[in-house]
């Protein structure tokens, strides 16, 4: 068990960004079973509760018990004081700033029309009247949603500031969790280079707002879109997690992204990543050995 | 033969919208062929970086993607971000070694580059946000949705129609974001009556009328033939489709007033008339 643990080898960032991956798959389970059986918002409420708690605290415990306290090396206190402030800023740019029309993004109606309809999908969240024909498969399993209207339910928040003001909070916690753990793995326990790399990147989330496929517009604009969380959280986590040879997470955040975003059959952008992170390390593990012993004989010859 | 291009465009859209893929590029030629001492993170990002720009590989993302996001979303497998901020730590820190023993100065020196660069490359620091203009709209938009009744099916400009619906889930519309937003119209397979599409044809008309009226001031604009003679038809179409509430900018309202069928009942709301039949 012990040698489980540690190889688990779990930090804060994983507590965070997996306890969210947690919440979206307790959502799914009360989305489908909402969905299939016509529970009200009220009873997908609580079975989201029960199934969020269980999860979370299983983790929870599994944190507790695994987790890491090693510590990288100091460095000047002036980088995380920097970093701190600029996400502070960013925060309350989110929480105060009105919200942009993002093309195509119907969430807040979708929300606002489960709320207001006590049911998942039972009216067009679009012009609120029946739906003409039924809306596709693809879509309907979506449950981010649902966990949005859950949370309305729960906490008593309007939708607007849930959806627009809150959620971003959170999504953009999770993505600079996400981003620490790849500056880990890219500086090992160098803090003082960590830390410039997460003042960089809260930097450049300021200057990536061009489009609506860009990391800074996904976090400014739009943390709330299932496409955001998946390139602000769970990409950047498939990838030091592929790197790291975690695939359980992999998994993990290949599973969350079905959940929220469209994909091929369950197949979206973190398989892809996960699955080239697994060639390029096949190739290194099995090519290049090849290939260095043919040169060699080539030129012993 | 159009996926290809269409692969294509997306590169080249990719790299107008987002300057900052360059210092992508500065950094994997550097670590690839200066020090040829490239990590498995570059390893991921080169290949990423090749199979979104190779044009087949870029089709055949494009194809596994749903096609109900938008194409620029490929780009997502390449981390952007990471390989810049990245950038930047090796430049701070191992390219000019001296900067942690160097005086205050020279590190504001530095760190104004970065921004320099960040500003030269990126979105020039134009962070997408509400204009005043908007911020009015939504106040009287705001008006509108209080002010409307119980069971409204409402018909009006579309940035009203949008607004009060996502705002107000009690009022129904009749038609959607769906009618004008070609993303929103992947998610039902609902589809509208012709008469319908030219109803909403004639409010965009009558839109930009109003757009007209507004920044003309001297002269008294003539109401356009197609606002007048498509009045009734759009106002039978909606009406057949259940509309009970027709929201209509004051300003233009004035100037069709007379046009409007007599059994309406007209009250103003900020900038807005409502208008409702047998009130």
């Amino acid at each position: 068990m012990q040698q489980f643990l540690k190889k688990l080898d779990i930090g804060f960032a994983d507590l965070y960004v997996v306890g969210l991956i947690l919440c979206v798959g307790a959502a799914e389970a009360a989305h489908l079973a909402g969905l299939f059986l016509g529970l009200s918002i009220g009873q997908i409420s609580i079975l989201w509760v029960w199934v969020a708690v269980v999860l979370l605290l299983a983790w929870a415990i599994l944190w507790f018990i695994g987790r890491r306290r090693k510590e990288g090396t100091s460095c000047h206190k002036a980088l995380p004081l920097v970093f701190m402030g600029l996400v502070l800023i960013q925060m309350i740019y989110l929480f105060c700033m009105q919200q942009v029309v993002t093309p195509g993004d119907i969430t807040l109606e979708t929300v606002s029309t489960f709320l207001q309809a006590d049911g998942i999908h039972k009216v067009n969240p679009l012009t609120g009247s029946a739906y003409v024909n039924p809306i596709s498969t693809k879509y309907k399993i979506l449950s981010l949603n649902t966990l949005y209207a859950v949370l309305c339910k729960l906490t008593g928040l309007a939708p607007e500031v849930l959806v627009y003001h809150m959620i971003p909070l959170f999504v953009l916690g999770g993505s600079y969790f996400a981003y620490y753990k790849l500056s880990g793995v890219l500086f090992k326990e160098h803090l003082g280079k960590r830390y410039t790399f997460l003042i960089l990147v809260a930097l450049l989330v300021w200057f990536m707002d061009g489009a609506v496929y860009l990391d800074g517009y996904l976090a400014m604009q739009a943390g709330y879109l299932g496409t955001s969380i998946r390139g602000l959280i769970l990409l950047p986590w498939t990838l030091v997690n592929a790197l790291e040879k975690k695939w359980w997470q992999c998994v993990l955040c290949v599973l969350a992204e079905a959940c929220i975003c469209q994909t091929l059959f369950g197949l979206g952008q973190c398989f892809l990543l996960m699955l080239l992170v697994v060639i390029l390390q096949l190739c290194e593990a099995k090519l290049l050995p090849i290939c260095r012993k043919m040169t060699r004989k080539e030129v012993m010859s | 033969m159009s996926g290809l291009t269409d692969a294509i465009f997306v590169v080249s859209e990719y790299f107008t919208e987002n300057k900052l893929i360059v210092i992508c590029f500065a950094i994997l030629l550097y670590e690839f062929l200066i020090r040829r001492k490239a990590s498995g993170f570059l390893k991921v990002v080169l290949a990423s970086v090749l199979l979104v720009m190779f044009p087949l590989t870029g089709m055949i993302l494009s194809i596994y993607q749903p096609a109900v996001y938008e194409q620029g979303f490929v780009w997502a497998l390449v981390p952007v971000m990471s390989v810049a901020a990245y950038a930047g730590v090796c430049f701070l820190w191992d390219m000019v070694p001296e900067v942690e023993m160097s005086g205050k100065g020279k590190v504001a020196g530095l760190c104004l580059a970065v921004c320099g660069v960040l500003f030269l490359l990126g979105n020039q620091g134009r962070v997408q946000h509400v204009t005043l203009d908007e911020a009015d709209a939504r106040s009287a938009y705001g008006q509108v949705a209080e002010s409307l009744p119980e069971e409204t099916i409402l018909w009006g400009p579309r940035e009203l129609m949008g607004w009060v619906r996502s705002h107000n889930s009690e009022v129904q519309l009749v038609y959607g974001m769906d009618m004008w937003d070609a993303q929103a119209a992947a998610y039902d397979g609902d589809a509208y009556a012709s008469e319908l599409a030219v109803a909403y044809e004639w409010m965009q008309e009558l839109h930009e009328f109003t757009y007209q009226l507004e920044i003309t001031t001297d002269v008294v604009l003539p109401i356009p033939d197609s606002i007048a003679d498509g009045l009734q038809s759009s106002f039978d179409a909606v009406e057949k489709a259940g509309t009970n509430m027709i929201v209509l900018p004051t300003i233009t309202y004035q100037r069709i007033a007379e046009l409007i069928p007599a059994e309406y009942e007209a009250w103003e709301v900020a900038e807005y008339t409502l208008l409702q039949r047998g009130h």
